[in-house]
């Protein structure tokens, strides 16, 4: 009787001891707090900001709805560059489909979210450092960077979610909620589009202070953000707010830095394999084979069928013409026309896939999407100059790009001279800025530029071909393209619906918010 | 055996005799036979026989055994009584295991429900909540799969949270949590009100099921030997596939001009050339079979002086339909008690189980089930072939997926699972009154995955695969108790006190990579793309539990717990909750100016109590930066969660009255109202997402949940030779939001856009979507109806309606047997009434090119020609995203679940052996309104969608494995 007596007190008492401690802290994660006493707290979180654009955002059931997916496809595919050859029930639907989109779509809301996800954690960043009393070379440096990404990301939303910048409504045109700070969580409405950009530049500004003040090892990963960086985005940023000087200014810093060269005609074809490796790139996103986002990564979509890729878009028909795809002259020798790929059949159109985001380690699904490479510089000061009215520098800035992308070796064995491939004032037959933005578009189609060069010029959406992006039924079609008149085919640059919705999550619990004309609440 | 000897006087009388139950006129062993009025008494033997010596002719004797009604038989001249007892269908003096305690039916004073062993086991399936399908008031259980060893999900009264689970909590022979396999089951205990729930408080909000393992009732060593043998197929219900010709004229319809109603038959045959009506694809066939199913069972139990034992082997082996998809399943159980003296009994039960699962690729089934009868996934030798850059393939997706099925080594997936579950639990006698009772389980699981793919398997990933997952898990419970039990006159009391500690450890790790060598598939042979993931996480609990049941003369019944909760879930601040409730009853049968033959049972009950759910997963009130990421190779840390210091337990209010009726031995009633209270929901809530987050763990509002739930259980005759017994439930629950305040509208919309809405008075998971209005007749157009309620064409401009909710108000079971002489059939069905599931109109609606060959259902119609009343309009106007309640459908259905006919040999031919040969089928049929594979819905689709809350779709058989019919034999053998 003694002896179990003795046994039930153990018994008894191993059991409260086991249950006393109820503290229990998750094995994955910190809290703030502890992230501020981490030595590496502030750069675990910058990073984070990079892992944040390249992951499967968390509690999101769709793979689908990452970063990178959107920030190509909602400004490509809505453009007039890329066939829709598939109908298909997925988010991106809506994107080729104007007056399909709704506030409740799927990935419009996930790319606010995890844009403003960015914001707020580099604004997290921003106060750690703030906390300090003295900085550091490195955490002045971080400072830059926290300021670029969060003034990267405010751009991103203005473009896509509020109307281009106009100088002569932006102080009445809203722009997007600025959130300034890690505790600024208030329910508000959005800044104007004018007090966006303001505050876009200012954070520029500082940041291009910190990172030329600064110093970080990081510097030589181009999978990181950059005082290149910093300038590239002012270059645009100023472009974008016609602010033709500064724009000109800003992308002559850039062109002028030395780290920094266009690719040749013989790198160029194999230059989205190893973006993270090249003397073009500025900014890229860097995705190692673990980060590969399979059948969701943007290549799936136009990229040939097999791999992960369904091969479902293509090169619009205006696009391969601007391109002189089927000009002799130009193939083989235009190292820009290697990125399509052969034709694929799909339902009655002829889809050309395209390889800019494919193939880094020979895998058909993963790249290192760009954010700004060399070459965008080229192209911004010469649309600048161009509104200035400066052709001659327009088109020397073109030239340059066309130097290093044609291979005149080719040429000269096809009989055609390099100087034959060249833009002089004497050939140029069209509006000097058109010919700015039709250079453009042959350089960076499937690179999240066209949609926004076409508005901010307020130049008109043309899509004169077969897709579903009309009332298309395979075979049935006529086999003309379809006419300008029809319905369809062309949308005014100002139509409402070319701006995004504001989400309804946000405006659901966010009653402050102003939503986009043309869009219910 | 003399209990106690009396004294002996001259006038004394032996009686002899023999006893034999009316059921099977077999002899009872273990009838105590009492002289009425004395303390003098024996049991019958082996063979039902009996010797009493009683005081004289005078003396009456009463003959009890559990389960028979009791009869007195006066001894007067007869010096040999043989009697036949009559078994009793009232059980009131049957022990039913509410979990921390037992009471006899009699004293129950809240709403339970009781399935036997008998009742339980007519289907042949791994899983119970598929055995308890349709055969509790108030549960409904969903199959939502066919998938050999996939889990039912189980809703004891309604839902009542938003976010948090709803699974009921598992209680194995008394202790919370454990491993078990359904043929070592006895009893199941549904507790279904706080009456009973409330002693298992913070773990008790989706109901608890008490679950009983099998022991010795009688001193003979009893053997028992059970087979079950079978063929499953897939029941595809109303979902039918077209053939070649079928579907050629159904795509006809795609070239209709709807303006002149004329085909341009030129075009299609441009598209669709005639010729490929010689490809006549049948998918399904290519990957379903007839399946073998086979379960094994063997058991042997007895007690004696000093100990009881029951062991038990099982052995379940499932193929699926689906070819190289299978289920095993080995469990060992053991069960001893020892009686070391009068006042301690030691017990100590272990249980051991394997689980081994080759599931399909879930791409597989989506590939087959879309797969075009035209396309031929073979090339000219038989071979299959790829599609990725085949120019003759009409399936949307450029992917064969016979490739990875031609070879079982090219695409496996396989799980399995091994756990062990040893209970110690020590009972002893204090005093006369007192008890202590200590009770503790010691538990270790763990879970392996093994996945590859290889290069050529054709699915949407590129090359191949390998990726290998384990999970521990291992802890331990504690109840430690004192437990009291007096009677004093007509006053009885029993009771409880406790503390209870429960801890559980995980630790998992998972490794994945590319680029393996040919016929190896093994994580180290990976070269490329290799990454690896782990974590561990503990989870704790600590308890006081109390108890007490007070009851006058049997016909006063009152019972009050309350129980003290800690979680780790919470904040320090928040941790700590209590769980208090009340019960009472009062048998009226029992008054003494209650005098009526018939009525044998009458009693009102009613309940109040608390219980809680705490279930979310640890740290949701904790600020979290994640680093279970990183960014080329660099530490990364993300913003995963936002503080909630405030977080607490979503708690429910319940009250329950009842009323049970028993009609002598033909026939019981049980009727039971209920409403309950769930306060603080946890809620995943929507932010603003421009603030950083876009949802947040907060408590919010309360759902009420109300109903009734009625059963019967009727012998309407019983003769020598024939019985039939009729069981018949029905329950209705409805359900409503509250507390959410004034404009506050939460919307919840999943991955494929389905939208629902909560706020105050709107029921759970309100659909919220655009409103539909058919196919124009003049036009052919699909209609929905605008914000000013007129009807439009344009999609974009359709308003949003809230639109009735998934939620099952109506739904019951019934159940027959009819046994003649030694044959017996039963069967047993449920139904679902009144529920809206949002089904996807993949194939009724010719919105995009050859999607898939599934036959649209008989209700819908294609327009034509103006003027046609049609369902599915012309495609020429429909819009790729199409969610409008145009999707939702009634999710009414009857299913007849099970019927089984069965022959005993009688004991004449057999002696002392028993052996029965029953031959059953499963899911023999469906009648419903849904068009689809399976008018089952589970509640949520993805895991996710617990988060997101959007409940109620079907799954197209598209994406989900489908239901088996199964045709079983089995021969049941015991000695």
């Amino acid at each position: 009787m003694k002896k179990i007596f003795k046994y039930f007190v153990v018994l008894m008492g191993g059991a409260l001891l086991a249950g006393c401690d109820l503290d229990i802290a998750p094995a994955d994660s910190l809290t703030g707090e502890q992230m501020s006493a981490s030595p590496t707290g502030l750069v675990d979180i910058l990073n984070g900001c990079y892992a944040t654009m390249k992951d499967f955002p968390a509690g999101e059931s769709g793979e689908n709805y990452w970063w990178g997916r959107q920030y190509f496809q909602m400004a490509d595919f809505a453009s007039d560059d890329i066939v829709y050859g598939q109908k298909t029930p997925d988010d991106l639907n809506m994107i080729f489909r104007y007056d399909e989109r709704a506030p409740q779509t799927g990935n419009f809301r996930s790319f606010w979210s995890i844009n403003y996800k960015i914001i707020y954690t580099t604004n997290v960043a921003l106060a750690t450092i703030a906390k300090k009393e003295e900085l550091s070379a490195e955490e002045q440096y971080l400072r830059g960077e926290a300021l670029l990404i969060k003034a990267f990301c405010l751009h991103t939303l203005v473009k896509m979610y509020a109307k281009q910048y106009d100088p002569a409504t932006a102080a009445t045109d809203k722009g997007v909620i600025i959130r300034y700070d890690s505790t600024d969580a208030e329910l508000k409405d959005r800044e104007t589009v004018a007090e966006t950009y303001a505050y876009i530049l200012e954070l520029l500004k500082q940041a291009e202070t910190d990172m030329t003040e600064g110093s970080s090892e990081r510097v030589n990963n181009k999978g990181f953000a950059s005082l290149a960086a910093v300038q590239a985005l002012l270059s645009r940023v100023y472009l974008f707010m016609q602010d033709w000087d500064k724009c000109i200014e800003y992308s002559t810093k850039v062109i002028n830095n030395n780290n920094y060269a266009l690719e040749d005609a013989d790198s160029f074809p194999s230059y989205f394999t190893e973006t993270f490796n090249r003397k073009e790139t500025i900014w890229c996103m860097k995705f190692n084979q673990i980060d590969n986002k399979n059948s969701s990564a943007v290549a799936s979509m136009i990229y040939k069928p097999g791999g992960g890729c369904w091969g479902e878009e293509g090169y619009s028909k205006s696009l391969l013409d601007e391109m002189n795809f089927s000009s002799e002259k130009y193939q083989g020798v235009d190292t820009r026309i290697s990125f399509v790929c052969d034709i694929n059949p799909k339902n009655g159109l002829n889809l050309y896939p395209c390889a800019k985001h494919s193939m880094q380690d020979g895998i058909p699904t993963l790249n290192s999407p760009v954010l700004f490479r060399l070459a965008e510089m080229y192209f911004n000061r010469a649309e600048a100059n161009a509104h200035k009215g400066n052709k001659a520098e327009a088109i020397k800035d073109l030239n340059e790009i066309i130097k290093h992308r044609m291979d005149f070796a080719a040429a000269a064995a096809k009989g055609y001279t390099e100087n034959s491939y060249y833009l002089t004032e004497a050939n140029i037959k069209t509006d000097i800025v058109d010919l700015v933005l039709s250079q453009k578009r042959t350089e960076f189609s499937f690179e999240a530029h066209r949609l926004f060069d076409l508005l901010r010029n307020k130049k008109d959406i043309v899509r004169n071909y077969w897709g579903y992006h009309v009332d298309y039924v395979p075979n049935q079609s006529p086999g003309q393209e379809p006419g300008l008149s029809f319905p369809g085919v062309v949308t005014k640059y100002n139509y409402p619906r070319l701006v995004y919705p504001i989400p309804q999550q946000e405006k659901l619990n966010n009653p402050a918010v102003t939503q986009n004309e043309g869009y219910e609440n | 055996m003399s209990l106690l000897a009396g004294p002996v006087l001259l006038a004394q009388v032996t009686v002899r005799g023999e006893i034999k139950s009316s059921g099977d006129n077999q002899p009872l062993v273990g009838v105590g036979i009492m002289e009425k009025g004395t303390m003098n008494g024996v049991v019958s033997d082996m063979d039902g026989k009996y010797t009493i010596t009683v005081k004289g002719p005078e003396a009456v004797l009463v003959f009890s055994s559990i389960g028979f009604k009791t009869d007195e038989i006066a001894v007067g001249n007869q010096r040999t009584i043989n009697v036949t007892m009559q078994e009793d269908q009232q059980l009131l003096d049957e022990v039913v295991v509410l979990g921390y305690s037992s009471k006899t039916r009699g004293e129950i004073t809240s709403a339970v429900t009781v399935v036997s062993e008998e009742k339980l086991k007519d289907v042949v399936t791994s899983d119970l909540g598929q055995m308890l399908q349709g055969k509790v008031a108030g549960v409904s259980v969903v199959n939502s799969s066919g998938q050999p060893g996939s889990a039912t999900s189980v809703r004891v009264r309604g839902t009542s949270s938003m976010n948090a689970p709803q699974e009921p909590l598992y209680v194995v022979d008394g202790i919370i949590g454990g491993s078990y396999d359904p043929n070592d089951v006895e009893t199941v205990t549904v507790l279904k009100d706080a009456g009973s729930t409330g002693m298992y408080g913070a773990q008790a909000n989706g109901g608890v099921i008490v679950i009983t393992t099998k022991h010795a009732k009688t001193d003979k060593i009893q053997f028992n030997f059970k087979a079950n043998v079978g063929v499953a197929m897939a029941d595809f219900d109303r979902q039918k596939q077209m053939d070649s010709r079928q579907l050629y004229q159904y795509y006809r319809e795609y070239y209709r001009d709807p303006e002149t109603g004329l085909v341009d038959d030129v075009a299609y045959q441009m598209a669709a050339p005639k010729s490929v009506m010689e490809t006549n694809t049948d998918w399904r066939g290519l990957i379903f079979r007839p399946a073998l199913v086979q379960n094994y069972h063997l058991s042997l139990m007895g007690r004696s002086d000093k100990n009881s034992f029951y062991s038990g082997v099982s052995y379940y082996d499932e193929q699926g339909s689906i070819k190289f998809t299978d289920y095993k399943k080995l469990n060992v159980r053991s069960n001893n008690t020892y009686f070391l003296t009068k006042w301690l009994n030691l017990t100590s039960n272990i249980n051991l189980y394997a689980d081994m699962k080759n599931e399909p690729d879930d791409l597989l089934i989506f590939y087959v089930g879309g797969g075009i009868v035209w396309d031929n996934p073979f090339d000219e030798n038989g071979n299959p072939r790829p599609f990725a850059n085949a120019k003759d393939i009409f399936s949307r997706n450029p992917i064969n997926p016979m490739i990875g099925y031609s070879n079982r080594d090219k695409d496996q997936r396989e799980m399995k699972s091994y756990g062990l579950d040893y209970d110690f639990v020590v009972d002893m006698k204090i005093l006369p009154w007192l008890s202590f009772v200590s009770q503790t389980r010691a538990t270790l699981s763990t879970y392996v995955f093994d996945y590859h793919r290889t290069a050529d398997v054709e699915y949407m990933h590129p090359g191949d695969q390998v990726e290998g997952e384990q999970t521990l898990t291992y802890g331990g419970i504690s109840t430690n108790m004192f437990k009291v039990d007096h009677s004093w006159g007509n006053h009885s009391f029993t009771g409880l006190l406790g503390y209870e500690a429960q801890r559980t450890w995980n630790q998992n790790i998972y490794g994945e990579g590319k680029g393996l060598p040919y016929g190896l598939y093994v994580l180290s042979v990976a070269s490329t793309a290799k990454d690896v993931r782990g974590t561990k996480s503990v989870a704790g609990m600590q308890s006081i539990i109390s108890q007490a049941n007070y009851n006058y003369a049997q016909r006063y019944f009152l019972t009050g717990s309350f129980r003290v909760d800690q979680s780790s879930t919470f904040n320090r601040d928040n941790r700590t909750a209590m769980f208090p409730s009340v019960s009472a009853a009062w048998v009226i049968s029992n008054e003494e100016f209650f005098d009526s033959a018939a009525i044998t049972n009458l009693k009102l009950k009613t309940s109040w109590g608390r219980t809680g759910m705490k279930d979310i997963g640890a740290s949701k009130y904790l600020e979290m930066f994640a680093y279970n990421t990183q960014y080329d190779n660099n530490s990364s840390a993300v913003a995963t969660q936002m503080a909630n210091p405030d977080l607490k337990w979503e708690q429910t209010d319940q009250f329950n009255v009842g009323l049970e009726l028993g009609i002598t031995d033909r026939a019981s009633f049980d009727v039971n109202w209920y409403r309950n209270k769930t306060n603080d929901l946890l809620v995943y809530r929507d932010l603003p997402p421009s603030g950083g987050f876009s949802s947040q763990w907060q408590n919010l509002g309360s759902v009420i949940n109300t109903g009734f739930e009625f059963s019967m259980d009727v012998t309407p005759i019983l003769t020598r030779d024939f019985r039939w017994d009729a069981n018949f439930s029905i329950s209705y629950n409805k359900n409503w939001l509250t507390g959410f305040g004034e404009g506050v509208v939460i919307t919840k919309s999943n991955y494929n856009g389905l939208a629902q809405v909560y706020h105050d008075d709107a029921e759970l998971y309100t659909w919220y979507m655009r409103e539909y209005s058919g196919v124009d007749p003049d036009t052919g157009r699909h209609q929905w109806i605008d914000e000013n309620g007129e009807k439009t064409f344009d999609f974009s401009s359709a308003r949003f309606i809230e639109a009735g909710s998934p939620l099952i108000p109506w739904q019951g079971g019934v159940s027959t047997a009819f046994s003649w002489k030694n044959f017996r059939l039963s069967s047993s069905g449920n139904f679902v009434w009144g529920n809206l599931v949002y089904g996807r109109r993949r194939a009724s609606s010719l919105g995009s090119w050859v999607g898939n060959s599934l036959l649209p259902s008989n209700e819908d119609k294609i327009w034509r020609h103006p003027g046609d009343i049609a369902t599915i309009g012309s495609p020429k106007y429909v819009p790729s995203a199409n969610i409008d309640t145009g999707g939702l459908v009634p999710g009414n259905y009857f299913k007849i679940r099970n019927v089984t006919l069965s022959y005993t040999f009688p004991k004449s031919i057999m002696k002392n052996y028993g052996l029965t040969l029953a031959l059953s089928c499963d899911n023999l049929a469906t009648f419903t309104t849904v068009w689809g594979a399976d008018p089952e819905v589970a509640f949520h689709m993805w895991a996710d969608d617990v988060l997101t809350g959007v409940a109620g779709q079907i799954q197209g058989l598209d994406y989900r494995y489908p239901n088996k019919r199964q045709y079983i034999f089995q021969v049941n053998f015991t000695f």
